[in-house]
């Protein structure tokens, strides 16, 4: 029996069961607005919680880390609920008491948030008396260090500390003289500990604010010397009440010093105590004193920092502060290979992450001079980018550069460690569960097994939300020097609930409310067993068969009941939904009388690139946004934004949405959990999502609703819930079931068309030019392929499989033998696709063609050809046939769209020119719009861009297999950069990569005189200091518009 | 001592006790009792050093610390209650000297002036007490009635749940030996099986009168209202035969 279980025991889990769902109850019904009758009576509430209280302080003296935790935890939970007292000093003390609960408990973010939320009682320092107004500071500064507001808290530990020592003098002898008169010595006692307690924490607000005090690092000692003083004074005054305060108050406070962000990193290298020193520093608008338990144990507890593991994979829940521990784990690398200049490489999945991440690290590391850069997720690296990775200057190079799988894989493949001159020390993958998905996953998975085998210097950092097998994925990068930290399943940054939200029938005709059930979970969210009734008699002006017949329907009236707690978003399965569920919540909403001045000019820049009667517009006039594919990926930004500085009451979006935008919501209701073509959301994207409800710094609590609008569908969704999440498995696992099906007669090049073996082959054919010797190839295959996650999980399961695609790949090693397969790594084509395009080229008489702009102008005829030739690539044919919608062989329509685009005709222009059906009414032109949308920025720019790209290599191809680097870009290599920005100028292009918009960046780089020529950094300087002069210069009255919107996108506000 | 009247109501208890020996009472007062209120507070010079290093001044502190007077009456009744039941009922067990300890009477939760543990059943209760001590020809006296008369005092210990766990967290950290732990676990658990009404009240009345049983009758009656089996409360009167405001005088004598 624990020294807990004696209180636990007798108290009874029956109890402890009613109390936590009576404190669920309680914040729900605070939370919500809504009815809830209490279930457990105040005196048995109180009973248990003292019970509670009680293991703790059994806990504090022999009890183990873990268990007091879990006490104080569970503590703080159930006693946070309680109404405060009504003297504001009492109140005052029980918020300090409760605040202790909760760090010992390592809920530090819900005391801040509790402390924040809770008005401070008013301890007026005016009271005359001295002991009570030296009391009325001691509780003032504990709340104060325990909130942690910025520095105006710490300011003001330190300077009410001050003021007492200055104010002792004056009030005090008459004070004490009474007493003595009373022969009373209580009081003389009661200030001895009081003193102390002040001391303690002028000395905790010190520490927390400087990384030491008075030059001494030693404070836990410190502290321990006030504490024990102070509670020798309250034992020997006989004062009960300080005496349990300080009790508390003690262990408290060296919580409180062992997550600061001081101890956490003390000792590491200078980089991360400047960098530390930043973080606190009092030009910080949110200065950071404290780490979050996850990071706290990833990086100390864990030894993220000072490790000298290779590989180290930390699966940690959605907004537990991951950059942060990136970031460390950055600094560390950057500090080991400084010498060598070492960078890093930070790949994210997404182009809105990669720009997001770029964003965020560029503020965090420029201000200690670290470079960020980021290369765009094109599949080319075009001059401009050369330039850019080939900076010669120390204090211009980039250090840390951010980009997709796709983009690293073909950088490194191509030999940009080694133009680059300086080692990859240290590769970042946010998302890496990412690993597990078809095509990109095992893209993602070969990247990394390239860049092991052939960057020496290489380390690896894999950020994921929880997985089961971290540690067999960390093993895998470096057996020998690994290390999986999995932070996920103990901590959440927020409670929240997972409920179903169903429409329940009332008796008025069409009349009906949303009611929510809470469900169990595999996590730690929290449940009720009530029916929550959320009160509101048809939202939205909804009709009973309507939500009952339609999710979408009911999970609009969910997200209106839910709404005035804070922005909800609303999941819908694809972006043809979104509009209709954004119809019904603006419905309920008269317009927004007074818009905010970031507003105008974004709904000013919208109306410009999406049309005058684009919905999106009218619909944020509302609070309402809307995200998804089928937008431009400035207005997702723009939305994105718009939700991040809670300007939005609801967001409706597409499963996108999920991945690490950093949205403070309050809800998320789904009307779908399955993708758009029906398929179920993974388990670890649905508690990804999950995860997006209440934040660390956002609201009590987090509310999931999935609607269930009939029994069936709520069946459905709760075994949906229960799944839990599965391993994190190499695709190539799958992939091999496929060559059980070939023939004997038939090799790996039979299925190369497949874009999964694509990517596979490419890795043979890279690898076997790495080698540069077919017998030594022979020699590796086995360990080549033992690179792989997937083959070590094969070769351990089945043996037949790992045997057979070992045979597939000597066959294979003998069918590219002597082929130029650099123009594999150049092209990102398998060798297969290489040899048929080369052969089209030849066809299409292509193979000398000349390189220049007018291919978008005069020589449209080539352009046409080129197209048709890359709707022939395997690799490229998918995502071009999307864009023209069938399956044709010509390149017309691409090379009209694609002129089109770089000559900057308007996106609704576009929309209408190729998207639309002829009959256009509103609801067609929104339909074409995001069918415009999906394809331009989903598929065209990106695949048009790569093709040219590779036709370029192909193009100057000789033939002859020189084992040298592809060859480095020139200018005409803007070209494809130019179909990717949708410009028409190397130098529109360059304002184009630093985020100006696309029908801003010609006029404006004629007015700046830009050129093309120089540093882009030189560029972003000039671009920083003009103003707004030149924009309206070049754009006229809309240009204070878009260079708002450009601050916007660029994180400049 | 000898039982001169006694009674019961439910779970209450309650005794009228006479000490006839004049000699022996002040012999147990100067020699026992004594001893157990000598200040600890007297001894506070490293307390004052201590309190230099919060960087606030300590003259005035110290200054009210060093006049502090010898024992009052009450407090050497708190002191004559502790020892006698401690003497004379080998079952109950103070951890710690709550007179030299005791808890301030100013505090917004008030304690009790008796926190101890009571052996019961081959098990532990907690013991929480308060002591009263009276001249006053009245019967019942006042201090045994009104607003912080001992009847309202054990009334608000038995009723009040923030005030019990108080109590048990303050014991807690002055139950250092593995025998007073285990003592106090099993208290705790009967105090917490019991939902915080095992426990044992004890009023004790120190009266330099004559006995008689209307000094806690209706005290001992009230009570029996109030507290709830498993709890049990008992009440003793002890009628001696020193006055009171003597008491200070005869410890006095001892220290000499």
């Amino acid at each position: 029996m624990t020294p807990g279980d004696w209180v636990t025991r007798p108290v009874g889990d029956a109890e402890r069961r009613r109390t936590r769902e009576e404190a669920v109850r309680r914040r729900l019904r605070s939370a919500l607005g809504i009815r809830l009758t209490a279930q457990v009576g105040e005196a048995d509430l109180r009973f248990v919680i003292g019970a509670l209280e009680l293991r703790v302080v059994r806990l504090l003296e022999d009890g183990s880390r873990e268990e007091l935790q879990r006490a104080a935890a569970e503590a703080f939970q159930a006693a946070r609920v309680l109404p405060r007292a009504q003297s504001p000093i009492q109140s005052a003390k029980e918020l300090v008491e409760l605040g202790c609960l909760g760090v010992l408990g390592d809920r530090g973010p819900d005391v801040r948030r509790v402390l924040r939320e809770t008005e401070m009682p008013a301890l007026s320092r005016r009271r005359t008396d001295w002991g009570s107004k030296v009391w009325a500071t001691i509780l003032e500064i504990w709340l104060r260090l325990l909130r942690q507001d910025g520095w105006s808290d710490l300011d003001a530990v330190v300077n009410r500390v001050g003021r007492l020592r200055e104010q002792q003098q004056e009030f005090e002898p008459e004070f004490l003289q009474q007493a003595e008169r009373d022969q009373n010595s209580t009081p003389a006692w009661v200030l001895m500990t009081d003193y102390h307690l002040a001391k303690a924490a002028e000395i905790l607000g010190t520490y927390q604010a400087q990384g030491s005090v008075e030059g001494r690092f030693d404070i836990r000692e410190q502290l321990e010397a006030q504490f024990d003083r102070a509670i020798a004074a309250a034992g020997k005054g006989g004062l009960l009440e300080r005496e349990l305060f300080t009790r508390l108050l003690a262990p408290t406070a060296r919580t409180i010093v062992g997550n600061s962000i001081w101890t956490v990193t003390r000792g590491v290298n200078s980089r991360v105590s400047k960098f530390v020193r930043k973080l606190v520093s009092r030009d910080q608008h949110r200065p950071i004193f404290e780490m979050l338990p996850p990071q706290r144990r990833a990086l100390r507890e864990q030894g993220l920092l000072g490790s000298g593991r290779r590989s180290i994979v930390v699966s940690l829940p959605t907004s537990s502060g991951k950059t942060y521990i990136a970031i460390f784990r950055i600094l560390q690398a950057l500090n080991q290979f400084d010498q060598e200049r070492g960078w890093i490489a930070y790949v994210a999945p997404t182009r809105a992450l990669v720009n997001q991440l770029t964003l965020r690290l560029r503020r965090e590391l420029g201000r200690i001079g670290d470079v960020v850069e980021k290369v765009s997720p094109a599949l080319e690296v075009d001059g401009l980018e050369a330039a850019m990775l080939g900076e010669e200057d120390d204090q211009r190079q980039f250090r840390i550069l951010v980009t997709t799988p796709e983009k690293l894989d073909l950088m490194i493949r191509n030999g940009w460690e080694q133009q680059i001159g300086r080692p990859l020390t240290l590769v970042v993958v946010d998302e890496a569960h990412g690993i597990g998905t078809p095509v990109r996953g095992l893209r993602l998975e070969l990247l990394l097994a390239t860049i092991n085998r052939e960057c020496g210097h290489a380390q690896f950092l894999l950020l994921t939300p929880f997985v089961p097998n971290s540690a067999e994925v960390a093993r895998w990068l470096a057996p020998e020097s690994n290390k999986s930290i999995e932070l996920s399943v103990e901590w959440v940054p927020n409670d929240r609930i997972i409920a179903l939200a169903k429409p329940t029938k009332l008796e008025a005709r069409g009349s009906f409310e949303v009611r929510l059930t809470t469900c169990h979970t595999t996590r730690k969210t929290l449940h009720v067993p009530d029916i929550l009734e959320l009160g509101e008699e048809r939202p939205l002006g909804l009709s009973w068969s309507q939500v009952s017949t339609s999710p979408g329907k009911l999970a609009a009236a969910t997200a209106a009941s839910l709404q005035k707690r804070g922005t909800v978003i609303v999941l819908v399965d694809k972006p043809q939904n979104s509009w209709s569920v954004a119809e019904a919540l603006k419905a309920s909403d008269s317009r927004t009388s007074v818009l905010s001045t970031d507003l105008e000019p974004i709904l000013e820049f919208l109306r410009e690139e999406m049309g005058p009667d684009y919905p999106l517009t009218s619909m944020l006039e509302h609070g309402i946004g809307v995200h998804h594919a089928g937008l431009s990926d400035d207005a997702r930004t723009l939305v994105e934004w718009l939700a991040e500085n809670s300007e939005l009451k609801a967001l409706v979006a597409t499963t996108t949405i999920a991945h690490g935008v950093n949205f403070p919501v309050s809800g998320v209701v789904l009307a779908s959990y399955q993708y758009p073509y029906g398929q179920d959301m993974p388990a670890v994207d649905f508690w990804n999502i999950a995860g997006r409800a209440g934040r660390v710094d956002q609201g009590d609590l987090g509310i999931v609703a999935l609607a269930a609008n009939n029994a069936g569908r709520a069946e459905k969704i709760e075994r949906f819930i229960q799944r839990s999440v599965g391993a994190l498995n190499s695709t190539l696992i799958d992939l091999v079931q496929e060559v059980a099906v070939l023939g004997h007669q038939e090799g790996l090049e039979s299925i190369a068309w497949k874009p999964g073996w694509s990517a596979f082959l490419q890795y043979l054919a890279h690898t076997y030019r790495q080698i540069g010797d077919h017998d030594q190839f022979a020699l590796q295959v086995e360990q080549v392929l033992r690179g792989t996650l997937g083959f070590r999980a094969l070769r351990a399961h089945s043996a037949w499989g790992a045997d057979r695609l070992v045979e597939l790949v000597h066959q294979y090693a003998d069918r590219i033998r002597g082929k130029p397969v650099r123009l594999v790594d150049a092209t990102g084509f398998s060798w297969e696709s290489v040899h048929g395009t080369l052969a089209r080229l030849t066809e299409s008489g292509l193979r000398s063609v000349e390189w220049s702009p007018e291919l978008f102008d005069s020589r449209r005829s080539d352009l046409q050809r080129m197209m048709g030739v890359l709707l022939q690539v395997p690799e490229l044919r998918e995502q071009l046939d999307k864009v023209i919608g069938s399956h044709v062989s010509t390149g017309d329509t691409l090379a009209a769209i694609i002129c089109d685009w770089v000559h900057g005709r308007s996106l609704s222009g576009i929309a209408s020119k190729y998207f639309a059906d002829p009959s256009a009414d509103t609801g067609n032109r929104v339909k074409a719009m995001t069918k415009c949308c999906q394809s331009v920025f989903g598929r065209l720019t990106q695949s048009a861009a790569w093709g040219l790209a590779a036709l370029q290599v192909l193009t100057g191809e000789t033939g002859s297999d020189d084992h040298s680097s592809a060859a480095q870009p020139t200018a005409l290599d803007n070209l494809p950069a130019r179909v990717y920005y949708g410009v028409n100028s190397d130098e529109a292009v360059a304002l184009r990569l630093l985020g100006v918009p696309r029908l801003a960046a010609e006029p404006l780089a004629r007015e700046l005189k830009v050129s093309a020529d120089r540093p882009l950094h030189t560029l972003r300087s000039r671009l920083d200091t003009v103003g707004v002069e030149p924009w309206t210069a070049s754009l006229g009255s809309k240009g204070a518009a878009y260079h708002r919107v450009w601050s916007i996108i660029e994180g400049r506000i | 001592m000898r039982r001169v009247y006694q009674g019961a109501a439910a779970v209450v208890t309650w005794e009228g006790c006479s000490v006839d020996s004049r000699a022996e009472f002040k012999r147990y007062l100067r020699d026992v009792v004594g001893p157990w209120t000598e200040d600890e507070k007297s001894l506070f010079a490293q307390d004052i050093q201590g309190l230099a290093t919060t960087g606030m001044q300590t003259e005035f502190v110290e200054s009210a610390l060093g006049a502090a007077p010898e024992p009052k009456p009450w407090e050497i009744g708190e002191a004559l209650a502790e020892c006698v039941l401690r003497d004379a009922c080998p079952n109950v067990c103070w951890p710690w000297n709550t007179v030299r300890d005791r808890r301030t009477p100013q505090a917004s939760l008030p304690g009790a002036d008796l926190v101890g543990l009571a052996g019961r059943d081959g098990q532990a209760v907690f013991l929480f007490g308060e002591v009263k001590a009276s001249a006053e020809a009245r019967v019942p006296p006042s201090v045994m009635t009104g607003p912080s008369g001992m009847k309202s005092q054990l009334d608000r210990i038995a009723t009040r749940v923030d005030v019990k766990f108080a109590l048990l967290k303050w014991l807690h950290s002055r139950c250092r030996t593995p025998e007073l732990e285990r003592l106090f676990d099993s208290a705790t658990q009967r105090f917490l099986a019991s939902k915080g009404r095992d426990v044992l009240l004890v009023g004790i009345l120190v009266r330099d009168t004559d006995p008689n049983q209307a000094d806690l009758q209706s005290a001992g009656l009230a009570l029996s209202r109030r507290v709830a089996a498993p709890g049990q409360a008992s009440l003793a009167a002890w009628y001696v035969p020193v006055r009171i405001r003597d008491w200070p005088a005869t410890i006095r004598e001892g220290a000499v």
